[in-house]
């Protein structure tokens, strides 16, 4: 009876270590499936996003092409400022004459990168956050010099 | 087994879990849901009215090129209140969609119609009676060739009738088209400056009229590769192809006595006209030329709320590129 007191002790640290080591384990792992799935998610909508802000893209080159003469030409879409509660931004750039756009999330740090046509007129680099983007034409003499993207 | 502590102290460990998983279990559903929202994006098409920009740029287009075919015809100056006619029409139909739309005639070039369309046909001849001479020089651009004809009224192989645009100044580079007829095929040859031949038959039944369209590359309806196809390298080719750009040419006719029917043309410059083998106004059985706009040049602006745009189109129906 003396050595009764030693045994509950020790099967209450026991119990508790295995009991805490069981729940963080499940804390562990439920944290790690919901930010994977949130990285997840967040390169999707960067990915759908980039698609409709690249055939903007596209569609401006078209309305440049189309007539002989352009005065103006722009196209604006209201996009999501935040994607699943990060901000992110859009780079449109020459990249050595494979234009190409860029979408990147901050945190968790997500990049995105949509190709387009080679012959689509896009010199530097521009930029525009989440948010409404307006894709347009910079024209000079009636042609369409170089297509840009801006927040509006 | 004796209690430690009292029963309502115990179990905090899974209190805390509990509260955490909850906060997991939220975070999850605000994920999905962003995930849900993704799909709606996606699911989107572009932005509303964009393609509606250019499909009604097209129809503008077109009905000013048959304002300009009217203000031909009747009275040139006719045009500008067309225009105005076709951009009040437009904008009243679009402001019920939401958009806006404006057009405007800018500018015009004139140009000289050329044609022989003596009612029932006659053969190609110029108003002095030669069968071999010559239309235009120092032309620069023409639209609408168009030839309507017979089968019966066709010329054989022997003697086709040929249409041809010379450099000026350069007659060895030449653009030939020549026309006969084979039982029941139209052939079409044409050779171009460079030695390139290329030619094309095509079957037109009964005994009345039908059209060759020259810059079009059409004869009664059908495609004809001769005139838009270079038959050697395959490449596209057209009414003057392998004139230097920037230089001017003739137009000429040979053997015109072989073939009977009606022609038409439209040349820039308007003074490119020859004088002395044209007769001036629609004189009956001669060809005669009579002023005519080559090119209209509209301004068109098409505006919702997402999309602004604005160009100038240039309208010359019936040229070849």
């Amino acid at each position: 009876m003396t050595e009764r007191g030693t045994s509950t002790a020790l099967s209450y640290v026991l119990t508790l270590s295995i009991a805490t080591l069981l729940v963080s384990g499940l804390l562990f792992a439920g944290s790690t499936f919901v930010e994977d799935s949130r990285e997840q998610v967040i390169r999707q909508e960067l990915q759908v996003i980039g698609e409709h802000l690249a055939s903007n893209v596209e569609q401006v080159d078209r309305y440049a092409g189309a007539p002989e003469t352009v005065h103006e030409a722009s196209l604006e879409q209201t996009f999501p400022s935040r994607v699943t509660g990060t901000t992110y931004d859009a780079i449109l750039r020459e990249n050595g004459g494979d234009p190409t756009l860029t979408l990147r999330a901050t945190d968790p740090a997500v990049t995105v990168e949509i190709g387009l046509g080679s012959d689509v007129p896009i010199t530097g680099e521009t930029f525009a956050d989440g948010g409404t983007i307006a894709t347009s034409c910079e024209v000079s003499g009636g042609t369409c010099d170089r297509i840009v993207i801006e927040n509006v | 087994m004796a209690d430690l502590r009292p029963r309502d102290e115990r179990g905090q460990i899974l209190l805390i879990a509990a509260f955490t998983l909850a906060v997991i279990f939220v975070a999850l559903a605000l994920v999905i849901n962003s995930a849900i929202f993704t799909e709606n994006l996606a699911s989107q098409g572009e932005v509303a009215g964009s393609s509606e920009a250019l499909t009604y740029q097209d129809q503008v287009r077109q009905s000013v090129a048959e304002a300009m075919a009217y203000a031909n015809r009747y009275d040139e100056s006719s045009l500008g209140a067309s225009v105005d006619t076709i951009g009040g029409q437009s904008s009243s139909q679009q402001a019920r969609g939401g958009r806006v739309i404006d057009v405007s005639l800018v500018s015009t070039t004139d140009g000289t119609r050329i044609a022989d369309n003596a009612s029932g046909g006659s053969a190609f001849r110029s108003s002095g009676g030669l069968s071999d001479w010559n239309l235009a020089d120092g032309v620069e651009r023409t639209r609408n060739v168009v030839v309507t004809t017979r089968h019966s009224d066709l010329p054989t192989s022997g003697t086709p009738f040929r249409l041809r645009a010379n450099e000026t100044g350069t007659p060895t580079n030449v653009w030939t088209m020549s026309v006969w007829e084979d039982s029941d095929d139209v052939v079409v040859r044409v050779n171009t400056a460079d030695g390139d031949v290329s030619e094309c038959r095509v079957a037109v039944a009964g005994a009345g009229t039908f059209q060759i369209d020259v810059t079009d590359g059409v004869i009664a309806g059908e495609r004809c590769h001769a005139l838009t196809r270079d038959g050697t390298a395959g490449t596209p080719m057209w009414f003057a192809t392998g004139i230097p750009s920037g230089s001017t040419y003739d137009i000429e006719i040979a053997n015109g006595d072989a073939i009977g029917g009606n022609y038409s043309m439209v040349v820039s410059p308007r003074g490119s006209w020859n004088a002395t083998t044209l007769t001036t106004g629609s004189a009956t059985g001669t060809p005669y030329r009579t002023d005519a706009i080559y090119e209209a040049t509209v301004d068109y602006a098409f505006r919702t709320s997402q999309v602004t745009y604005e160009t100038e189109i240039e309208v010359t129906p019936g040229e070849a590129p």
